[in-house]
């Protein structure tokens, strides 16, 4: 046997060998010292080859050839093999490997905004796509934004209805009694035509009960324009209310009295607790009183300096507290200021 | 007001009109109407005038109680046997009889109680002899039957119902306006209902008769026009003060007003017929039979009808004879007062200003039904009428014997009422009702309410309305008739009109919004807290300049100099405007943690309010600045079980701390696009007094190119108020000006992503203690070159002057991949630095 034959020979059974070993390997482990014993930098194929170096020289190409094609052939088995036995190792390991899933979770806290927040972001997104831009004004404010501007007579007894707080900034400084302050603030701004929607805190001089608060918020929306309707008004304010309380309810206007508007309307709804026939929420009347409104009077139009005979508009104002506590079944006004936790993380 | 229903058909037909319709009526076209109420008893059948004519004793001595009688109900009839227990009757008295077949009240528990024939123990009864509970009479005193007036019960077999207008009637409230004091009465409500049903008023008959000398004459001299327009008096002799008559003692407590005697009762009643508020002097007391209508002087005494003294001023008006105050239009004097002697009256029926009425009556702290009219003005034209009227029923229900002697009606102020006229054009209908009206309908809906057009000067595009006297006060203009037209039509018969659009000329910066959902998607609920604080109280144990005992924190930091208080509160609550949103925010805490709540993480946005710096000058005296503020105490997580199995110090672990907050704060920075490598904390400042002065930092905004902005305070709250308040030493606030964060807020703009990958390197640095990381990383970012990122990895003390900081860098080229030396040429440039600067080891 010449030295190539037997090289050649080795060769063979060196390949037999190892496919068998690769093959008949059972774990990672023994895959691996397998590996090591027949590839591996003191492995038989390195002892083979070290071999050639006896051999002739025109053989050495060829021969070197069918050892590199033994090398790849058996480096692919192990692969093979080796991802099988991966495979088989993680089938076995996630048979064991599990956890609590009802352990509780390593929550965060999740915050909540007030629920004046959240039903004012309701009615000033309502507002936005009528196109009533927002507006912002002092609640510290001068008896004449507050009253004389808004046509109140001096000495009138419905300035007492406001039951004003008075400030020791100046005689005339008082709390705003409500949103309407802004009215006259605006149109002195902003020419016509205007949409206007403006929230915040009103201050009432008044004992604090299940329904009434010392400070409550308002939202007031205004729109002077060249031939407003009464009409008008209504069909803004019933859509208004058929997109807060999401269902269309029905509602009606009656008269009212307020000094800035004429003429001056209480809207009602239906109530949407017991649809109209009567619940405890609307006092067994089946209406419930939402909103004052009514048409800009002339008076005020020219304190904001606008013609009211070229311009007229509306006005309207809601007690948020109110819309807030009819829409989620609040029954006192109180929580809405006193933080309780087990209050706020309700919304 | 209240308004009877019985009382108001005198003045119109109300027949086939139940109160409900016109509840309806009223509530939906005039005035709201809050309630109906039934007055008076339900009673039924016949209950009439019976006149007791024999009393005897049961046979039965077991009822020893129990006495027949016979009782006489028609004249000429003979007499009914009925067996009544009662003991206060005797032979001849007039009484109520319910006779078989009746309904009368069971005076136990109100309940019905019909009358049928019944045997009582052997002898039969015909009915019953009635108690006053029994037929719905409950303010009476006495015990036992009801012993009638033989003046009043003249007639026998009349029904008890009619003679003791004991019928049933409904009572409604309805809501009074301030602008309309012509509807504070029953005639006014009575027009109002005439124009809603389209039916004609009717007076009722009565004709005054001036029938003699009177024992008192009087003059009458007001001193301003201006605060009284018009006073009248009319003297009136021969009086006797009793009882009213049923009808008005009935009416007037239908709408709650409690019965004095005839002469009182019949000035309220007029009050409350005609709007006009009367008032009756005894004339003895008028001092040379002077009526001056005047201003009070300063610390004038006067002790009005309910026995309080009232101090006046000159912003007061009063009426006074020739030496002494004697009457304010808000109530009348005790030493004029009508009492049981009284036989010459001054029958007082004035118009005074409004606004003065209203100035006395919040001077006096003193309101009344008078004052609530006046206050809405009164119908001077009609108030010579209403005198009458009153002079009548006193002539008629206030006499004995001999006749009321009614004397002479004399008076001062204005002797003309001149008519008012409003124009109206058709166009304004249309323009603010969007309703085409024709002039026709126009003058019928107007003509409801007595507004007649004046048609010699009316034209085709613009009608003339004459005003009636009553109206005068609130229907001066043209819209003042667009809305009697509109409400006369009815509201809810205008059609629906959308409302035409008008694009948003800007869309709005709505940062409140992203600044609220920034804090509570990390966890913070929202607050709102009241924007009053409390005045301290000076209390004994507060002397010694430290806090009161009740800890209140409410004025700590709180600049006197630039508070804002409220001078007509009603609660020591409500004192004083707030200057910052945390004290709000501790108290929030405190109740929550008092409840056992003790993770409570809050904040709210809200104003703070000063006056200005008297230096400063604005356009307006106050200052109301946006803050947004938080507090937070308890843990990081909802849940801690996993730090305390990981047998960690559970406390130290998952409490939050002040890096919380900051990150909290920073996270809120970024949600607005503030660089937050622009930020600093710094200790620099005196720290506002609520802080911890260790454990706090000012935070500012630093740029190149703007001067600092400052942002607010973060810290921890002030040990000696955990303390005070009982609570948790971890408690950490922060309060941020929005107008600020506002001014700094940024945009996102795109970079573009690196294709280069980045080279990390960590660096540890051993330092004095005391120097800040802030520096440490200046002096880092200063030298290295194309840093993109650095961070803090680990702290370790070292010793008590010395620690151990690990930084992460990150290096990030634009152009080409670093070579490992260039990396390294950049630490050891970074190593130098900080060597030189600040006396850095480094360790191999």
């Amino acid at each position: 046997m010449t030295e190539v034959a037997k090289l050649e020979q080795q060769l063979l059974e060196f390949e037999q060998t190892a496919s068998k070993s690769f093959a008949e390997a059972q774990t990672l482990a023994d895959i691996e010292s397998v590996r090591q014993e027949f590839l591996g930098q003191k492995g038989a194929l390195t002892n083979i080859l070290r071999n050639l170096s006896q051999i002739d020289k025109q053989d050495r190409p060829r021969l070197g050839q069918t050892a590199n094609s033994t090398k790849e052939k058996l480096e692919s088995l192990y692969l093979k093999r080796k991802s099988f036995l991966d495979s088989q190792e993680l089938k076995e390991k996630l048979k064991t490997e599990k956890i609590d899933v009802t352990l509780p979770a390593r929550g965060k806290k999740i915050g909540h905004l007030h629920p004046l927040t959240q039903i004012l972001s309701e009615i000033e997104s309502i507002f936005l796509t009528m196109g009533f831009a927002p507006f912002e004004g002092p609640e510290i404010e001068s008896e004449y934004y507050n009253f004389d501007a808004l046509n109140f007579p001096p000495g009138h007894p419905s300035r007492d209805e406001h039951d004003t707080f008075y400030t020791d900034v100046d005689p005339s400084i008082i709390l705003r009694t409500h949103m309407s302050n802004m009215q006259v603030r605006i149109m002195e701004k902003s020419p016509p035509p205007l949409r206007a929607l403006y929230c915040g805190r009103v201050y009432r001089n008044e004992e604090v009960n299940a329904r009434k608060e010392v400070i409550h918020h308002q939202a007031e929306g205004l729109l002077v324009d060249r031939n407003v309707s009464f009409g008008q008004l209504k069909g803004t304010l019933n859509e208004f209310i058929r997109l807060l309380f999401g269902k269309p309810l029905k509602t009606r206007f009656r008269p009212d009295f307020f000094p800035f508007t004429e003429p001056s309307a209480e809207l009602d709804s239906e109530c949407p607790f017991c649809n109209g026939s009567g619940c405890r929420t609307c006092g067994n009347r089946g209406w419930l009183e939402l909103l004052g409104c009514g048409m800009v009077d002339p008076n005020v139009l020219r304190a904001g300096h606008i013609d009211p005979e070229i311009w007229n508009g509306f006005a309207f104002g809601m007690g948020v507290e109110r819309l807030a506590m009819l829409k989620y079944g609040i029954t006192d006004i109180r929580h809405f200021f006193i933080s309780d936790i087990r209050f706020l993380e309700q919304f | 007001m209240k308004l009877s229903f019985d009382w108001l058909s005198d003045y119109i037909d109300l027949s086939g009109i139940s109160p409900e319709q016109l509840a309806e009526k009223f509530t939906m076209n005039a005035f709201e109407v809050e309630g109906i109420d039934v007055f008076g008893p339900d009673l039924k059948g016949p209950i009439v005038v019976g006149e007791i004519v024999d009393i005897q004793a049961h046979p039965d001595p077991k009822v020893s109680k129990m006495r027949v009688t016979k009782i006489i109900v028609e004249e000429g009839q003979a007499p009914l046997q009925i067996v009544c227990g009662a003991s206060n009757i005797l032979v001849g008295q007039r009484i109520p009889v319910a006779l078989p077949g009746s309904l009368v009240i069971n005076r136990h528990d109100g309940s019905a109680f019909p009358i049928t024939k019944a045997d009582k123990r052997g002898v039969e009864s015909n009915g019953m002899l009635c108690a006053a509970a029994e037929i719905g009479i409950t303010d009476s005193e006495v015990d036992g039957i009801l012993i009638l007036d033989p003046a009043l019960a003249t007639k026998l077999g009349v029904d008890i119902k009619k003679l003791l207008c004991l019928d049933k009637d409904y009572v409604l409230t309805v809501a009074s306006r301030s602008n309309r004091g012509d509807a504070v009465s029953v005639r006014g409500l009575a027009r109002e209902v005439s124009a809603l049903f389209k039916r004609p008023l009717r007076e009722p008959k009565w004709q005054l008769n001036e029938n003699g000398k009177t024992n008192y004459s009087f003059t009458v001299k007001i001193d301003d026009i201006k605060d009284c327009e018009y006073f009248s008096i009319r003297s009136m002799s021969n009086i006797r003060v009793k009882n009213s008559p049923p009808f008005i003692v009935r009416r007037l407590a239908a709408v709650g007003s409690r019965s004095i005697n005839n002469l009182v009762d019949i000035t309220n009643y007029v009050m409350h017929e005609w709007g006009q508020p009367m008032h009756a002097y005894d004339a003895r007391v008028v001092k040379d039979g002077k009526f001056h209508v005047r201003r009070g002087k300063q610390d004038e005494k006067y002790i009005t009808l309910d026995g309080k003294e009232r101090v006046l001023t000159p912003e007061i008006l009063i009426i006074s004879d020739s030496e002494k105050v004697i009457g304010m239009p808000i109530m009348g004097g005790a030493n004029s007062e009508i009492s049981e002697g009284t036989t010459d009256i001054a029958l007082e029926a004035a118009s005074f200003l409004p606004a003065t009425v209203r100035r006395s009556s919040r001077l006096l702290g003193l309101s009344s039904e008078s004052s609530l009219r006046f206050e809405r003005g009164v119908d001077a034209a009609t108030t010579k009428q209403a005198s009458d009227r009153a002079a009548y029923l006193i002539s008629r229900y206030c006499s004995e014997d001999t006749p009321v002697k009614v004397g002479p009606y004399v008076f001062g102020g204005k002797t003309e009422f001149p008519q008012t006229k409003v124009e109206l054009r058709t166009s304004e209908i249309k323009r603010h009702l969007d309703l085409d009206l024709s002039q026709s309908e126009i003058k019928d809906l107007l003509g409801r309410l007595e507004f007649h057009a004046i048609d010699s000067v009316s034209k085709p595009d613009k009608l003339v309305f004459a005003i009636p006297s009553f109206r005068q006060n609130d229907v001066q203009r043209e819209i003042d008739l667009i809305e009697e037209v509109c409400r006369i039509y009815g509201y809810n018969n205008i059609p629906d009109k959308p409302p035409s659009f008008l694009p948003l000329s800007i869309m709005p910066d709505d940062i409140k919004t992203t600044i609220r959902k920034a804090l509570s998607g990390q966890g913070l609920c929202e607050a709102y807290v009241k924007s009053f604080v409390p005045q301290q109280q000076i209390s004994s144990n507060n002397l010694n300049g430290k806090s009161s005992a009740d800890s209140d924190i409410s004025l700590i930091g709180h600049d006197s100099k630039r508070s804002i208080s409220v001078l007509n509160t009603i609660s020591p609550d409500h004192q004083l405007l707030r200057q910052s949103l945390l004290p709000g925010l501790i108290n929030a805490l405190k109740y929550n943690r008092d409840r056992g709540e003790e993770n409570v993480w809050l904040f709210e946005m809200g104003f703070a309010y000063f006056k200005h710096k008297t230096n400063e000058k604005s356009s307006s005296p106050t200052q109301e600045d946006l803050k947004v503020s938080g507090v937070l105490s308890g843990t990081r997580h909802l849940s801690t079980w996993h730090d305390a199995s990981a047998e960690k110090d559970r406390n130290a672990s998952s409490k939050i701390d002040f890096y919380t907050v900051k990150g909290i704060v920073e996270n809120l920075f970024q949600s607005l696009y503030i660089p937050i490598d622009q930020i600093r904390y710094s200790r620099r400042e005196e720290p506002p007094p609520l802080l911890h002065p260790g454990k706090v930092a000012k935070i500012t905004y630093e740029s190149l190119d703007q001067p600092t902005t400052d942002l607010g305070w973060l810290g921890q709250l002030h040990p000696a108020h955990v303390k005070d308040m009982d609570l948790d030493p971890q408690t950490f606030l922060f309060e941020l000006d929005v107008e600020a964060l506002k001014k700094l807020r940024g945009k996102s703009i795109f970079t573009p992503i690196a294709v280069i990958p980045p080279v990390v390197r960590d660096l540890t640095v051993d330092l004095p203690s005391d120097i800040e990381n802030i520096v440490v990383t200046k002096y880092i970012s200063e030298a290295a070159t194309n840093l993109k990122n650095l961070e803090l990895v680990s702290i370790f003390p070292l010793s008590s002057e010395s620690k151990s900081l690990s930084y992460r860098l990150t290096f990030q080229s634009d152009a080409d991949t670093f070579k490992s030396e260039e990396i390294e040429q950049l630490l050891n440039k970074v190593r130098k630095t900080l060597k030189e600067k600040l006396n850095a080891s480094f360790r191999a």
